[in-house]
């Protein structure tokens, strides 16, 4: 790859790609190796885009592939889980830190829905193709995570079936 | 509309940190692998056992279309049976087996089976929760007594390469407990290469993989 274009790729989708992975892992430095994985395929693959949009989907998609990966790695040393090691974001006002710290207590799988469709704006079609499972799935896994969203926000949360 | 600006909101003050973002730029002069990484050094992941499966065959067998063969298959998963048709192809000499069928109310169980020979009423099966779809190919197996099988695939969206490792069924009366192995080879693999170790119940395992995704030549054997 170029290197004007990696540059460019990274200016645009780090963030994007940072946060896919933070939504499953939870911990920034597990997210940070995700985010740094990701890139590197980037790097050294020979992939070949479309448009803007393949590029972003790529990158998500491998992003929760390696976090997937990740946390099978630890499960396989009986870490039993993630990192311990904690370092929240800081947050300007107290409602929207209630909102993530509500978003991460959801287990990974619906906490990556919920990311993909509220943040990035994908259908639940969409969803179901980029992580491999069906759309009754992603319907579910929305269903709870708004659920467990309005019981701990309340009316902060509007009510969605 | 109100939630999804609500979320939004809230994850827009969620950035990498500079410290990530030099690394990941840093990246494209160190080229490959010499990130500052803390671990995944060696990508391995373990697909956990995730369900006692065990699975019979009625014998039907229809809808024979070319390479492809459609069998209905009774699996029982967590004691409960589901009746799923079952999507054989030849590749190579093997015969791989894809369903998917819902498990609990919010997962999708997908199912692959390995098969060298005729359509198996005993069958093996390999529930990793992710789906085995068109996007795989597999590979010529690596049949080891005591490993098991081990065979290359391709997820053709990703470009990821994986080797990976299928214990032999391990039953107990008609139930299979599965444990699958994946290593990811990916930049390993890309001059048609791969070699390196893993430990699979309790045994160090050295492999050496040559070839393509379609046509590998996989030796494994055990380091002492």
């Amino acid at each position: 790859m170029q290197t004007a274009e990696y540059d460019r790729i990274v200016q645009n989708y780090m963030d994007i790609v940072y946060r896919v992975a933070l939504s499953y892992t939870r911990h920034q430095e597990d997210a940070e190796d995700v985010t740094q994985t990701v890139f590197l395929k980037l790097l050294t693959k020979n992939v070949t885009f479309q448009d803007e949009e393949h590029i972003k989907k790529w990158l998500i998609r491998v992003a929760v592939n390696e976090s997937k990966n990740l946390w099978m790695s630890f499960w396989q040393r009986n870490v039993g889980g993630f990192s311990e090691e904690k370092e929240e974001p800081v947050f300007e006002n107290g409602e929207k830190s209630d909102l993530y710290y509500a978003v991460m207590e959801l287990p990974p799988k619906y906490r990556v829905v919920m990311h993909l469709f509220y943040y990035e704006g994908y259908s639940t079609k969409e969803i179901a193709k980029l992580i491999h499972i069906n759309e009754t799935a992603v319907r579910k896994r929305l269903a709870r995570g708004r659920k467990h969203l309005k019981e701990r926000l309340k009316e902060a949360w509007d009510y969605e079936e | 509309m109100k939630n999804e600006k609500y979320y939004k909101e809230a994850f827009d003050e969620v950035h990498a940190s500079y410290d990530l973002r030099r690394k990941v730029m840093d990246m494209k002069d160190n080229n490959k692998g010499i990130m500052g990484k803390r671990r995944m050094g060696f990508a391995v992941a373990f697909m956990a056992v995730f369900a006692v499966l065990m699975a019979a065959s009625n014998g039907i067998c229809y809808a024979a279309t070319g390479e492809t063969w459609v069998k209905k298959i009774t699996v029982i998963i967590n004691g409960k049976p589901k009746e799923v048709d079952m999507e054989y192809s030849k590749k190579g000499d093997l015969l791989i087996g894809e369903a998917e069928l819902e498990n609990t109310d919010d997962e999708v169980v997908s199912l692959a089976v390995a098969s060298d020979g005729e359509l198996p009423d005993d069958i093996e099966i390999t529930y990793d929760g992710q789906k085995r779809g068109s996007g795989k190919k597999s590979a010529e197996v690596y049949n080891d007594e005591e490993l098991g099988r081990v065979y290359l695939s391709k997820d053709e969206e990703s470009g990821m390469i994986y080797l990976s490792v299928c214990p032999k069924e391990q039953s107990k009366g008609n139930e299979y407990l599965v444990q699958t192995l994946q290593i990811d080879i990916t930049d390993d693999f890309e001059d048609g290469t791969a070699e390196g170790t893993f430990k699979y119940q309790g045994k160090q395992y050295k492999y050496t993989v040559n070839g393509t995704v379609e046509k590998p030549e996989i030796n494994i054997t055990v380091c002492e």
